[in-house]
């Protein structure tokens, strides 16, 4: 610890009637919360946005362009896919329509069925939705559904 | 002769236009809507759109693939097209409010009366074209925390556990009503809520479905008698199935205090039936209670 | 400013060689002029190069002035690449686009019906503006250069130049006119379609050179010659519009009636002007000032103690040319004239005027004697 050579400045500054420094720490303050108290201030400030936002890309003109260009690009495309699907499923549409309209000229017994409500069908639990990584044995080729058992 | 007087303006003083007495309307003729803070200079960094780069609040969202919204458009939608297509249906009209009748003047204006025999209108259900395909729209997730009534600052760490798990900060929720039983006081804060759409909504499917749910032992499935008939669908976890979480699940001695949770999917499905199909492509299994 | 020119001269002396080793082979419809404009180019060719293929690392980007911080740039990974791509796919976008323009032209060359003409034209500009609107040359010229530079006639630059106009100098202009009662005191409303700009190129001080800004207090000085003033249309002017400017001053002092007149202080009609002639300026006034003037430009000079003058300038656009007699400069009827002479008020501009002590300097330098000094006296009706 630093010594002083003369008299501490604490009594000096208290001969002189100013006010008394108290016990100086060097280095980092320390706090005197409890570790519970810690924990929580610790969590509030996890929970803090300001945290999470990362700090703001300072680009050039040609740079800003540049992302500009690449953002319209990638609107223009994934525009295009959607309008794409969305066209999909139209024509999925009418075909069914056309093929139900088939299907009741001509058979009304099997458009009965076909149109019959479904109620409480549900996709089986093994379709799983494809990862990059997929199981070594992807598919079960002689699977049978298991309330069939 | 004072109305009159208040719109000339006279050279030698402005008494006339400061008297006060009756209210000036001025006349119309806004023609340009103008927006104030626009035009102030400390503000235009805060007016540029969050998704433009300049902005100090951009975050780059679209980082990595979107497996379940790709899964969904790819695969389900079209299969869910063809599974709800009801040929020659038409819109089933929901229970509306009624009118009073048209007899009386009073009546004209009286608010509308209740639907017939229950207590709140109740939606048209539509039938399903290409142009509306049963799709979530979003996960609405509740927590609530009984002992952050007494010591509000329980209350942290619920919406901490919830802000883990989904990536979005989660609102504080409020008590609405005083019931004694309970300690429930008016505005004391009680939990955590968060609402899930886009990216956030799929990761959060996708790891309810693929890590947590098959981890618990007890879980069947998700009620089939859930739902609040307009196509949503709301199932609870326990503290202890919370513990699943990857992101929780690591950290456990942060966590001391975990509470349940309830999750809520909002489709635009319109019947319950619909939703239960559409969640079950997700990769929801569902049980008779 | 000295350090950006010698730092651009670093630029040039290397761009020859390193674009050699960056040019990319790809020719598309925007990088090829002879159909399209060459205003639609970068000017540049140090920024064109680093904006369209690569920012050479030894130089850094052209478009930061200072040396030291243009070494230390970086830029983020993967950009050149990933923008090359993007450029490629919104080029053939624009391609298709150019296509469709002259489907559209053909058709226009045997239209009949001037509705049909009227109808093509507009979808041809349009396509225009969708055309090249995401074309990085143009955002960045439009972004980054003097926009008192741009080509006015392509309908892409005033397309965004509109939008800008519309983000800002619109709403300063509007909520100005509303405020100060330009509006409804002189007419009775305003709905803006040119972007009216006024300066004072006689001055010196760069403070009251620059475009003002609507509502200003300016000193006598200041506006002591006429003011150049620029009216941007932002539809495709074909043949040259005629246009007429009036500045009043509704603050003209009446004694008589304790009250306020309207006095003319400058009035100009029958100015063609369209996209791209667009400035009335000392130069056009000198050499054709005598056909526009019906009344010579006199400044607001407010006199000692009167209230803050208003100088309201009004542009309308005219539908025929006009013939104009003799107008009073006292109690003039703006409201009378336009519709007397079926104009239609299309922008404004406004700036105020308050006693200041080179007022006297100006009086007489238009030879309008001493100014009054208004003084308050005690009213003759008791006091209650």
């Amino acid at each position: 610890m630093f010594k002083p050579f003369t008299t501490p400045v604490s009594s000096r500054l208290a001969s002189s009637g100013a006010v008394i420094l108290k016990n100086f720490v060097r280095g980092k303050r320390q706090s005197n919360q409890s570790a519970s108290t810690k924990k929580v201030v610790n969590q509030l400030s996890a929970l803090s946005a300001s945290r999470k936002q990362p700090k703001l890309l300072n680009l050039c003109n040609e740079d800003l362009i540049k992302h500009k260009t690449i953002v319209n690009a990638w609107n223009l495309f994934k525009r295009k896919v959607q309008q794409r699907k969305h066209l999909q499923l139209k024509k999925q549409y009418k075909s069914i329509y056309n093929a139900m309209e088939d299907l009741k000229q001509t058979s009304p017994k099997l458009f009965e069925l076909a149109n019959a409500q479904q109620e409480g069908k549900r996709f089986p639990l093994e379709m799983r939705i494809p990862t990059d990584y997929p199981p070594t044995q992807p598919w079960v080729y002689n699977y049978s559904p298991k309330n069939k058992q | 002769m004072s109305l009159s007087k208040s719109f000339v303006r006279s050279f030698s003083g402005s008494a006339s236009v400061h008297r006060t007495g009756y209210s000036t309307v001025h006349p119309v003729h806004h023609l340009v809507k103008v927006n104030k803070p626009a035009l102030k200079p400390a503000y235009q960094s805060l007016l540029i759109p969050k998704d433009d780069i300049k902005s100090v609040g951009f975050k780059p969202s679209e980082i990595d693939q979107d497996r379940v919204a790709e899964h969904y458009e790819n695969v389900i939608k079209s299969d869910l097209l063809l599974h709800n297509y009801q040929h020659d249906s038409a819109v089933i009209k929901g229970n509306k409010k009624r009118s009073w009748g048209e007899d009386s003047p009073y009546k004209l204006y009286r608010n509308l009366k209740k639907p017939k025999g229950v207590s709140r209108p109740t939606k048209d259900v539509h039938p399903i074209r290409y142009d509306n395909v049963p799709e979530v729209s979003s996960i609405i997730i509740q927590a609530y925390n009984r002992d952050a009534l007494e010591e509000s600052w329980l209350n942290i760490s619920t919406r901490l556990q919830l802000s883990q798990i989904t990536n979005v900060k989660a609102k504080q929720i409020y008590a609405k009503a005083n019931i004694l039983p309970w300690r429930l006081r008016r505005g004391k804060p009680c939990g955590g809520k968060v609402e899930l759409t886009g990216r956030d909504m799929s990761q959060f499917i996708s790891t309810l479905t693929e890590l947590v749910l098959p981890r618990i032992r007890t879980f069947q499935g998700i009620k089939n008698t859930s739902g609040d008939n307009n196509g949503n669908i709301t199932f609870g976890l326990d503290p202890e199935d919370v513990k699943g979480f990857p992101e929780i699940e690591n950290f456990q001695e942060l966590f001391p205090n975990l509470t349940g949770m309830h999750i809520t999917f909002k489709t635009n499905a319109g019947t319950d039936d619909r939703a239960r199909t559409l969640l079950s492509s997700l990769g929801f299994p569902f049980y008779n209670p | 400013m000295l350090q950006a020119k010698s730092g651009v001269r670093i630029a040039t002396r290397n761009v020859a060689s390193f674009s050699k080793r960056f040019q990319s082979t790809s020719s598309g419809i925007w990088t090829d002029f002879s159909k399209r404009s060459a205003s639609l180019k970068l000017n540049s060719p140090e920024v064109k190069q680093g904006l369209l293929h690569k920012i050479n690392p030894e130089e850094g980007p052209a478009s930061i002035s200072d040396y030291n911080r243009r070494l230390a740039y970086h830029s983020p990974e993967d950009i050149d690449e990933t923008f090359k791509q993007a450029y490629e796919l919104l080029q053939q976008e624009a391609e298709v686009k150019y296509k469709e323009i002259e489907g559209y032209k053909k058709r226009l060359g045997e239209a009949k019906s001037t509705k049909e003409v009227e109808f093509l034209k507009k979808s041809i500009d349009k396509l225009l503006v969708d055309a090249e609107v995401k074309n990085p040359e143009v955002l960045y010229n439009v972004e980054y250069t003097d926009v008192e530079l741009l080509d006015k006639s392509q309908p892409v630059y005033r397309h965004l130049l509109k939008e800008k106009w519309e983000a800002y100098d619109l709403m300063i202009t509007m909520q100005r006119l509303e405020q100060l009662h330009m509006i409804p005191d002189t007419l009775p409303t305003l709905d803006p379609k040119v972007d009216v700009k006024v300066k004072f190129p006689h001055n010196v001080k760069e403070e009251f050179a620059d475009w003002v800004v609507p509502g200003t207090v300016l000193p006598a000085f200041a506006v002591s010659q006429p003011p150049t003033i620029q009216i941007q249309e932002f539809e495709t002017v074909e043949e040259k519009n005629l246009y007429s400017i009036v500045l009043v001053n509704p603050d003209t002092p009446d004694l008589k009636t304790n009250s306020y007149s309207t006095t003319l202080q400058y009035g100009l009609a029958n100015v063609p002007l369209d996209n791209v002639d667009n400035v009335i300026d000392t130069s056009k006034l000198f050499s054709q000032g005598e056909k526009f003037t019906f009344k010579d430009y006199q400044p607001l000079v407010p006199e000692k103690n009167a209230q803050t003058q208003r100088a309201c300038l009004w542009v309308f656009r005219q539908s025929e040319e006009l013939t104009l007699g003799d107008i009073a400069r006292e109690n003039f009827d703006i409201r009378d004239f336009a519709s007397k002479n079926n104009l239609t008020a299309v922008g404004a501009h406004i700036w105020r005027q308050r006693f200041d002590r080179s007022v006297n300097y100006v009086r007489n330098k238009y030879g309008l004697g001493e100014g009054r000094v208004f003084r308050r006296v005690r009213g003759t009706a008791p006091v209650v």
